[in-house]
């Protein structure tokens, strides 16, 4: 292989096989490259620098065009101008990405307006990077709740419940957040878990608190807890003696617990207190009417307890015979054999009342099962029963369920 | 070879290599730090020009006004940047070497920012790989690196600025791949990872780890709804296809119109932008917050179905009119909405439960990216990217593939390439970028004269007869303006038109290549052309390198079967 003498890119003679010209240009296009880096280094730190700046100042300029925005959709939203709202907020969370109050503000007013996807989604961003905040989850819980979805509406209202809230009051805040989460369980027919949220609730209101009292009452009674409820009613009647709605409550709590009786004096007691509500009055003179039917109240006298079962079951028996005949006379056929066996046994049975009903308590309990069978086929087949058949079914259901 | 010299070559391959590394590093956060200063720049623009809410009067005039400034600015000073800045930096890499003017990326940054701020509908991602592209090509200059070097750079800046811009660093590293260099193969992915990942870093640690959207979280609920991906892709392949067709056609139209009309074209786009702002103000400049509200399902059926032939319209009337700006959020603004109303439909009619709209409207985004982009791979990287879920991936490739194959069956030319054919610029294809074929430059003859297109029929017939030629090439100063063939010159001749103009017997249609295309497409053309076919240079695009014909082609093949002459073809 022959050796070269001159450089084969300027043709300068080589010195101990290098080229003096060439070595020079790649020492100084070396020491160029450094410069060049070096330089171009400092202009990106510079530029680096100078748009951080910028970037701040936008920023900056984006916080004071957001809360601009913000201000004028809450200002929207006094006015009930959702739509224009919606609009602002949109502005507003544009300008501030970073803004949780700006895209809490939009999930409100988009959940208020019904556009609920587009809300729960902004929430769901949110809930990303606060999953245990309680305020995100208690929206997200009210939109599911709206959607009808009750396992997910459970499973955020409990996720509000055990989150981190924030301001002060925050166990009221709890509070009305498991009621909410009660009164929506009820709304949908779960009352198992309504009743044992109930039972949290009952531990956590403050004793001293009447119209807590009462709502919780009412809730019992919803939830189908006579007996919790009347408990609770009762707390509040302590605390605040002459409220009416307290009153007539406990009346109703004790209605549902067969307990007439009570139900009664509440009711009584609720009206001279100037109750008025439309439901109070019918159940009141239910109650009564019950009272004054039931053979085997306490402390009634024999003669009294015989007079009452006998009214009763000629009462009864001249319904069945009339429903019978209305059955008859419309010829429809069906029910006539139910009832014509309820008839003859009931005649069958007369006799026996007539001769035992004084003394024999089985026989009382027996008549008053008849009752209840009559009063049930002939509301069932011959239409909506008076206030006496009303009153003698519930007080057939009471012993017979009783002695059932 | 000398020990000493190959020793020096040694040296400076290696200062090279060094120097490529440690300049990536450079251009990438340049890059970034541009395509963020682009983003802060539009918005400034936008706030000074809009302020908080602009009236009416305000959205009807700024447009047009400023489309003066910047169309005064286009013509004069920068008619390199108009429009995205993708094909510009795809025919500065294929064809220029990487060569790109140093005033371009300042004239894209300046003449961008204030078409997309002053309320133009187009996207910053374009301009952003324009202006990355042009720092590297610039740097590369600066640092004297070897040509091929230096271009090898221009890829590496526009990843790097495209990551900064859209906040996706593997889709822009694909993007860069697929759509700048056309080969998901290339030397430079290296670079290019580092550049993407470098200038990302940078971004965020300016603007924080903020994505550019709220994305929800993806669900395939019930596995027919892949059918209902079929019709959404159906439909990004009939909207990809209207946008691509309406833009090529309205830029065409413009571009007909007599150049003195230049000046003012944007304006005209300006002037039509401001008229739309005041209807429908959402089709104003890039537009992400109603691509965000799309996805979080906060739009309407009539209001997607509204915004997206707005933006349709607004896209195609800003960047025929010549402004600058790209197709690149467009692109996803479109498909957002598009794939938006899709999903409400299809949640109307299924007979079973489907995901929200917005999760179609995810996919819509890639839908429409890959029907008028046509970087299937980058899109469906890209939206991967943005949710980071691999549930959207069947669904994401089932729309995207419908939507490409839909695009591509009635618009064969990708949307970037027939946008530079409009400026007379033919992209190598990849057979042309495959190294180690026969190629019509080495089979071409250079020198062949061309018949002025001022001389008369009989000169040509005289020139024709005597070189005994079939088809005469008319043109001047290397620039060809048509071919006669002998045998209309001999028809000429005998019905006595020997003094009619040469142009006058010009060939409607003729084919031509270029010095890259192989051997197999010039025989293709070559039975095509009356026996001469031209090899006109791909920028400007009727430049003569020189001429094929039968007897060169010949002449070319006896050569080539010799082994020692060459064999850069033997395995073909």
């Amino acid at each position: 292989m022959a050796t070269l003498e001159t450089c084969p890119k300027c043709g300068d003679r080589l010195s101990a096989g290098l080229c003096p010209n060439c070595t020079e240009y790649e020492s100084r296009t070396a020491h160029r490259d450094v410069l060049l880096l070096v330089l171009t280094s400092v202009l990106a730190a510079g530029i680096f620098l100078f748009t951080r700046a910028m970037a701040g100042k936008e920023r900056e300029l984006d916080t004071r065009v957001g809360a601009t925005w913000f201000r004028t959709g809450q200002q929207q939203l006094q006015a009930g101008d959702l739509e224009r709202t919606i609009a602002s907020f949109r502005k507003a969370t544009a300008s501030d990405l970073e803004n949780r109050t700006y895209s809490m503000a939009l999930a409100n007013a988009l959940a208020l307006a019904g556009h609920n996807p587009e809300a729960r989604q902004i929430l769901l961003n949110l809930r990303e990077a606060t999953p245990e905040d309680a305020e995100i989850n208690l929206q997200l819980a009210r939109l599911a709740a709206k959607r009808g979805d009750i396992e997910e509406a459970v499973r955020y209202y409990r996720n509000a419940l055990y989150g981190l809230w924030t301001g002060t009051r925050i166990d009221e805040q709890r509070r009305n957040v498991r009621l909410e989460l009660i009164q929506f369980l009820l709304d949908h027919d779960q009352h198992n878990q309504a009743l044992s949220e109930l039972l949290i609730l009952g531990t956590e209101i403050p004793p001293d608190d009447a119209t807590a009292q009462m709502h919780i009452a009412q809730l019992f009674l919803k939830s189908g807890d006579p007996a919790r409820a009347l408990a609770h009613y009762r707390r509040a009647i302590d605390l605040e003696r002459n409220n009416p709605a307290s009153l007539a409550g406990a009346g109703v709590a004790a209605f549902q617990m067969e307990d007439y009786a009570r139900s009664e004096r509440y009711f009584e007691t609720a009206v001279a207190r100037g109750d008025n509500q439309d439901s109070t009055l019918p159940l009141f003179t239910l109650a009564k009417t019950i009272v004054s039917h039931d053979p085997l109240t306490p402390f009634l006298s024999q003669q009294e307890r015989r007079r009452r079962m006998i009214a009763d079951f000629d009462y009864a028996l001249q319904r069945l015979q009339s429903c019978l005949l209305g059955a008859r006379t419309n010829a429809k056929g069906g029910p006539e054999s139910a009832l014509d066996e309820l008839k003859a046994e009931a005649l069958a049975m007369r006799p026996k009342l007539l001769r035992d009903a004084r003394v024999d308590s089985e026989v009382l309990r027996a008549g008053l099962g008849l009752i209840y069978r009559i009063e049930e086929a002939t509301s069932k087949n011959c239409g909506k029963a008076e206030a006496l058949d009303q009153a003698l079914l519930l007080i057939g259901r009471k012993h017979t369920e009783a002695a059932r | 070879m000398n020990i000493a010299v190959t020793a020096l070559t040694q040296r400076l391959r290696v200062r090279e290599n060094q120097i490529f590394l440690a300049l990536t590093i450079v251009i990438a956060v340049l890059a970034g730090l541009a395509a963020v200063l682009f983003t802060l720049a539009i918005k400034g623009v936008s706030y000074v020009l809009f302020g908080i809410a602009p009236s009416d009067l305000r959205l009807l005039i700024v447009p047009p006004l400023v489309s003066l400034v910047t169309g005064f600015l286009l013509v004069k000073y920068f008619p390199e940047v108009r429009g995205s800045g993708v094909p510009q930096t795809e025919a500065a890499f294929h064809l220029q070497k990487g060569f790109i003017p140093g005033r371009v990326a300042f004239g894209k940054f300046l003449t961008g920012a204030l078409c997309i701020g002053s309320g133009h509908s187009m996207g910053r991602e374009g301009p952003s790989v324009q202006i990355g592209a042009g720092i590297a090509s610039s740097l590369g200059r600066w640092f004297r690196l070897s040509p091929a070097r230096a271009r090898s750079l221009v890829p590496v800046g526009a990843a790097a600025a495209l990551s900064a811009a859209f906040n996706t660093p593997i889709a822009a590293v694909l993007f860069a791949l697929e759509e700048i260099i056309g080969d998901m193969n290339a030397g430079v992915i290296g670079a290019a990872v580092l550049a993407s990942v470098t200038s990302v870093i940078v971004e965020r640690a300016i603007l924080g780890n903020q994505p550019l959207f709220r994305v929800p979280q993806y669900h395939l609920i019930h596995p027919a709804e892949l059918l209902a991906y079929v019709v959404l892709g159906i439909v990004g392949g009939i909207v990809s296809l209207a946008f691509c067709k309406g833009l090529l056609r309205l830029r065409a139209f413009f571009l007909s119109l007599p150049a003195r009309t230049k000046l003012f074209q944007p304006a005209v786009g300006g002037l039509i932008i401001g008229i739309m702002l005041i209807f429908v103000p959402q089709v104003f400049g890039v537009g992400y917050e109603y691509v965000d509200q799309a996805l979080n399902n906060g739009l309407l059926l009539k209001t997607l179905i509204v915004f997206c032939l707005a933006k349709l319209v607004a896209t195609i009337v800003s960047y025929a009119s010549g402004n600058a700006g790209g197709i690149f959020a467009p692109s996803l603004y479109l498909g957002a909405m598009a794939g938006g109303a899709v999903g409400i439909m299809v949640h109307r009619v299924a007979p079973f439960a489907t995901a929200d709209p917005g999760a179609y409207a995810l996919v819509g985004m890639g839908t429409l990216f890959a029907g008028i982009i046509r970087a299937p791979m980058t899109s469906v990287i890209m939206i991967f990217e943005l949710t980071q879920d691999y549930q959207i991936l069947v669904p994401l490739m089932i729309a995207n593939m419908l939507s490409f194959m839909i695009s591509r069956r009635y618009q064969p030319k990708p949307v970037y390439h027939a946008l530079l054919e409009q400026d007379h610029v033919h992209l190598p294809g990849p057979a042309s970028r495959t190294s180690g074929m026969w190629r019509a430059r080495d089979i071409m003859v250079p020198d062949v004269p061309l018949v002025p297109p001022e001389s008369s029929v009989e000169e040509a017939w005289k020139l024709a007869t005597g070189n005994g030629v079939r088809c005469v090439p008319v043109g001047s100063d290397q620039t060809l303006h048509g071919l006669v063939t002998s045998d209309a010159l001999e028809q000429a001749v005998r019905s006595g038109r020997t003094t009619d103009l040469i142009t006058s017997l010009f060939l409607p249609e003729w084919q031509h290549v270029h010095p890259d295309q192989p051997l197999e497409l010039v025989l293709e053309r070559l039975k095509q052309n009356p026996g001469i076919l031209p090899v006109l240079s791909r920028n400007p695009i009727n430049h003569v390198e020189g001429f094929i014909t039968p007897d060169s082609l010949m002449q070319f093949l006896q050569h080539a079967w010799q082994p020692e002459e060459k064999n850069g073809g033997g395995d073909e």
